[in-house]
């Protein structure tokens, strides 16, 4: 019998479009893994099956009841309760205090001691920190947390979010283990996950979802032998690619190219800590004059924050990074824009008040320390308007763009400034297919003309099809380094990208 | 000329009154991220509310209270369903600004009502004292402290103990988390908003014995909870406390020590919470930055 | 006594030329992301230092304002300063506490300001109230002037693009705090030459009229109900709550009322306008416009 069923749901954050018609059912007492790439509306989905997002259209009926439209407090009392990307604990109540707000509806209030047990003996490690506040919890430790919160609203479908999102192999086995035993009590369990291999290991179905729609669906049967995993998910990525169908080329090395032989930017033992987390460790880095650097690395590598540590917004508790020599970490991001680096951001940063000209003019404005002219910046603005095709909406307002016309928009502001350096944090994502194929011939274009390109970038075939280098980040820590076609040889990489298969099932 | 001990004692009976002013705004802000800047004029009509009952009706103001804070939830919920609950997604600008027009609103019905004229309460206790070990005890005082911590001390009680109380930490941490728990996050909204509006009339009216009443009197107190709510790291109770004595210790300190203290002790509020913006402690700033 | 007849109508230019360079002055500042809830504290130190100024050294209206923009400017430089980057919430409560700072400061030095009893300003120094008048307008014509004058200038991308995100705009090579200095320096100079003005008027000052949180309020009602962060909204909002408050006291009599029209139109008019008139008009013009060519 069908519990969840979602037919035609489309989605999106102000004018995007992240789902596009998905279709998606989960029986009674089944497990459905849900599988894609980063940005593929893989978490979206869950915020619309819990009410956390409203749809712009199609229907999410449980249990025989359409409720596309009920709150999100609502749906937790019909027995959908979901364990989060990112946990969410609740980090100043204790661990107790946390699974007792998981029964906090009526229906599971009633059976709040008996569930306490059933979790407490699922997951022992909780019973021992059951005083102490959540938000001290290791990862692994809140991961568990999480899925017992969950747990505790007597879930008629339990929904699990990433649970292995930076979770240490050995934490990462337990926490699937667990998984498999819930499924064993009956619950039905939607999961979500980036490492596809973890998530076919305890599912009886799976979803591939690319671009906000279900591209392909597959049984049991199908996933008995670990190498037809493998395979789908070549065959997912293939398809996103395929308008471009890059080959990976051998593309002149950069240094050889230019007469400069010094690195435009030097990274040297850089490290970064947020309290006891560690995002970037010990990472070196050269990006040479004229190079085409892309940088990827799973969700949580520490990509971001590599950009935000060379931009100036944060600051590195070690390391040292140099700008044509010159040392630069302790700076300002107005600094670094005087200095000639641009970026883009991976979350869009536009001005959504002003319109999309003038957002553009704002970068070659204040971008060197001789001002120019109004008149002049007007000038200024109008090739990189062109180069990211925005040219017919200069007057449009920036707040009403779609998500990827903001990134572009974003593009066109950082070209604004006239980088030496150009930094981009996922400048594609939130771009339909079409799209990309044009914005990368927009950045070879950008890269011909002599600006060197440090790309953050989660479509591995763009990243394939443009990068002349490539740096592989896992863990905060450069896992390999080299040419793309070195890269896609690389077992570890593949593995870092694919997950690792469970040698138990 | 003043000793110690009675420095100490009046200062520790001021920290009481300004937990309770404090802590009213420290929940209404830790929960729905917005400062009431109306929460003066819920002070200033508790204060009336116990001026009215007791000349009236004779009622002492301490068994007015329950009513005036009913009464003055009542304000809160229509201010919210009316307002509030409209500019919940809005920029941080109209939320200021919203609040900041319904407090002139509350002050100048509160003028048109009971006109500007300046009111007090008197009780049996209001002007009663004796001398303890050398120090002078103001009855009315000790009463309004005894009202202020246990009123405090309940609201804890109730946030740690209650499952309602429960429910609003958990919006207060993580908002989306609550929601997949099943909390709905505006009724949640509502009645922080509500508590807090009752805990700042409970203020007013445990401060009514105490003070001259007018309507213009909650706008002064407000920017002393500012000082408190900042310098204790907005929204955490427990630092909104520790703030609450350490405001009053100093102000008791300034106007005791230095010469003509009395008038600068109104500024040290003003003060303090300059000083703390420009000191920036780390975990206030991350906050204050951050739009 | 050809100006006798026309007392009322000079209060009304004299109240509507300064309620013009307060919203002026607070829009500028509140357009560059800085939400000002303590105006009264340029207004009031510009007050007191034409006041001061003029008394202790025989200078007329005009030369005292010199020095009281002159203040009110450093006391903009000193906000932005102190602020640092704080945003929002935070930038709005200092500016509170920094007015009534000074108030208490006022209160509390009589040998200097003349304390909670106030000072008069000398009767010789004093003019006509068609002379105040006049220079309260030429001020209101000359913020309107600047205001415009920035708006065709870089710092109007700079403002904007900081109102937005201030951190974004870092990396487009904006520093802030420059810009944070400027502009609130100017904003004060503003709203301490129309306190200046002001005085002039009335003769008398003292802390509560100086650094009154009315002040603020005026500040801030011009360019809500005309239309934030617009050029012309906070001058039509200024000169419409003037209206209103006449209206109010005419109609009511009673002080509070006036005041409480203001609460009321702040309220309606950040629920069910936010854009202000002027810009509701805008945004209704532009669609229009939109709509029009669509359907040719």
């Amino acid at each position: 019998m069908t519990l969840l069923e979602l037919s035609g749901l489309r989605a999106g954050y102000g004018g995007s479009v992240v789902l596009d018609g998905l279709d998606l059912t989960v029986g009674e007492g089944e497990v459905v893994a849900l599988l894609g790439i980063n940005g593929a509306g893989k978490s979206t989905t869950m915020r619309v099956i819990t009410g956390l997002l409203d749809p712009s259209g199609g229907r999410v009926v449980f249990g025989g009841v359409d409720i596309t439209h009920f709150p999100a407090h609502k749906r937790a009392a019909e027995g959908i309760c979901l364990s989060p990307e990112g946990r969410q604990v609740f980090p100043h109540l204790s661990v107790e205090e946390n699974l007792c707000l998981g029964s906090f509806h009526p229906r599971a209030r009633r059976h709040r001691a008996e569930s306490l047990e059933r979790v407490y003996a699922l997951f022992p490690i909780l019973r021992k920190r059951r005083e102490q506040k959540a938000g001290f919890l290791s990862g692994g430790e809140q991961q568990m947390l999480a899925m017992a919160r969950a747990l505790m609203g007597r879930p008629r479908l339990l929904l699990l979010d990433e649970p292995s999102f930076g979770l240490a192999p050995l934490i990462l086995e337990v926490v699937f283990n667990t998984i498999r035993e819930i499924a064993r009590s009956g619950i039905s369990i939607l999961l979500v996950e980036q490492n596809a291999q973890a998530a076919l290991g305890v599912a009886e179905r799976g979803y591939v979802l690319s671009e906000g729609r279900i591209t392909l669906s597959v049984s049991a049967a199908e996933l008995s032998s670990s190498g037809d995993m493998r395979k789908l998910f070549l065959r997912e990525i293939e398809e996103t690619a395929m308008p471009a169908r890059v080959s990976v080329e051998s593309k002149p090395a950069a240094a050889e190219e230019g007469l400069n032989p010094e690195p435009i930017l030097q990274i040297r033992g850089l490290r970064r800590t947020f309290g006891g987390l560690v995002a970037v460790n010990n990472l070196s880095i050269d990006v040479q004059r004229h190079q085409f650097l892309g940088v990827i690395g799973p969700n949580g590598a520490g990509k971001t924050t590599l950009l935000n540590l060379i931009t100036g917004y944060l600051q590195p508790s070690a390391g040292e990074i140099h700008l044509n020599g010159q040392r630069i970490d302790g700076l300002k991001p107005y600094d670094m824009c005087v200095r000639g680096v641009g970026r883009t951001f991976q979350l869009v940063q536009s001005f959504p008040e002003m319109s999309v000209i003038d957002n553009v003019i704002t970068g070659a404005l204040f971008a060197r320390d001789a001002r120019i002219s109004l008149d002049e910046a007007r000038e200024r603005v109008r090739r990189p308007l062109e180069l990211v095709g925005l040219e017919r909406k200069t007057d449009v307002l920036a707040g009403t763009l779609a998500l990827g016309e903001q990134k572009k928009l974003e593009l066109a502001r950082a070209l604004a400034t006239q980088p030496q350096l150009l930094l981009l944090d996922e400048v594609m994502a939130g771009s339909p297919h079409e799209d990309v194929v044009e914005l990368m011939e927009v950045l070879r274009a950008i890269h011909a003309a002599g600006t060197t390109i440090l790309m953050i970038e989660h479509l591995v075939h763009v990243i394939l099809g443009l990068a002349q280098h490539i740096v592989v980040l896992n863990f905060g820590e450069k896992l390999f380094e080299g040419s793309p076609t070195e890269v896609v040889a690389d077992p570890k990489v593949i593995e870092t990208y694919f997950g690792t298969p469970f040698t138990n099932k | 000329m003043t000793l110690l001990p009675q420095f100490l004692l009046d200062a520790l009976l001021l920290g009481g009154l300004y937990c309770l002013m404090a802590v009213g705004l420290a929940l209404c802000f830790g929960v729905t991220r917005i400062i009431n800047f109306a929460h003066g004029e819920m002070i200033m009509f508790g204060a009336y509310g116990a001026f009215l009952l007791s000349v009236h009706f004779g009622i002492d103001p301490l068994l007015s209270l329950p009513l005036v804070a009913l009464g003055v939830a009542l304000i809160g919920f229509l201010v919210f369903k009316l307002c509030v609950q409209r500019v919940l997604d809005a920029p941080h600008v109209n939320q200021i600004l919203l609040l900041f027009g319904v407090g002139l609103i509350l002050q100048n019905i509160a003028v048109l009502i009971f006109t500007g004229d300046e009111r007090s309460v008197t009780t049996a206790y209001s002007l009663a004292s004796d001398q303890f070990f050398g120090m002078m005890v103001a009855y009315g005082r000790l009463i309004a402290f005894a009202v202020s911590i246990g009123l405090t001390v309940g609201l804890i009680v109730w946030l740690r103990i209650s499952e309602m109380g429960r429910a609003i930490q958990a919006v207060a941490q993580q908002r989306d988390a609550a929601k997949l728990m099943g909390i709905n996050v505006t009724a949640m909204y509502m009645v922080s908003f509500m508590v807090s509006a009752a805990l700042g009339s409970a203020t007013g009216a445990a401060m009514s014995f105490l003070l001259t009443i007018t309507p213009f009197m909650g706008f002064h107190i407000l920017i002393k909870g500012f000082a408190i709510v900042v310098l204790g790291g907005l929204g955490s109770v427990g630092g909104t406390l520790i703030a609450a004595f350490v405001l009053a210790f100093v102000e008791t300190g300034v106007s005791y020590y230095v010469p003509e203290g009395g008038g600068w002790a109104e500024g040290v509020a003003l003060a303090v919470l300059l000083m703390v913006l420009i000191l920036r402690p780390r975990g206030f700033l991350g906050q204050a930055v951050d739009n | 006594m050809p100006f006798a007849a026309t007392a009322v109508v000079n209060d009304w230019i004299i109240s509507a030329a300064s309620m013009v360079i307060l919203a002026v002055s607070w829009n500028l500042a509140a357009n560059a992301g800085l939400i000002s809830l303590g105006h009264s504290a340029f207004w009031g130190v510009g007050t007191y230092t034409a006041v001061l100024s003029a008394n202790k050294l025989g200078l007329p209206l005009v030369l005292a304002l010199i020095p009281a923009m002159l203040i009110g400017a450093l006391l903009g430089v000193l906000l932005a300063v102190i602020t640092g980057r704080l945003r929002g919430i935070f930038f709005a409560i200092s500016t509170l506490a920094l007015s009534e700072g000074l108030r208490v400061i006022a209160v509390m030095t009589p040998g200097f300001t003349g304390g909670g009893e106030g000072i008069y300003v000398n009767p010789q120094l004093r003019i006509g109230a068609h002379w105040v008048a006049a220079i309260m307008v030429v001020g209101a014509l000359i913020s309107i002037l600047v205001a415009w004058a920035i708006s065709r200038t870089s710092w109007h991308f700079a403002f904007r693009a900081m109102r937005a995100n201030e951190s974004a705009a870092q990396m487009l090579g904006v520093r802030p705090i420059g810009f944070r200095v400027w502009v609130l320096a100017l904003a004060g100079a503003m709203a301490a030459f129309a306190g200046g003005v002001r005085v002039w008027y009335g003769g008398f000052v003292d802390p509560g009229i100086a650094f009154d949180l009315h002040i603020t309020i005026f500040a801030q009602i011009g360019p809500l109900l005309g239309g934030i962060y617009t050029l012309a909204g906070p001058v039509i909002g200024a000169l419409l709550s003037v209206l209103l408050s006449e209206a109010a006291r005419i109609w009511f009599g009673t002080q509070g009322f006036g005041l409480l029209v203001y609460g009321v139109a702040l309220v309606l008019c950040i629920l069910f306008l936010p854009h202000g008139i002027w810009g509701g008009l805008q945004r209704l013009w532009t669609f229009g416009r939109r709509r029009i060519r669509g359907e040719q």
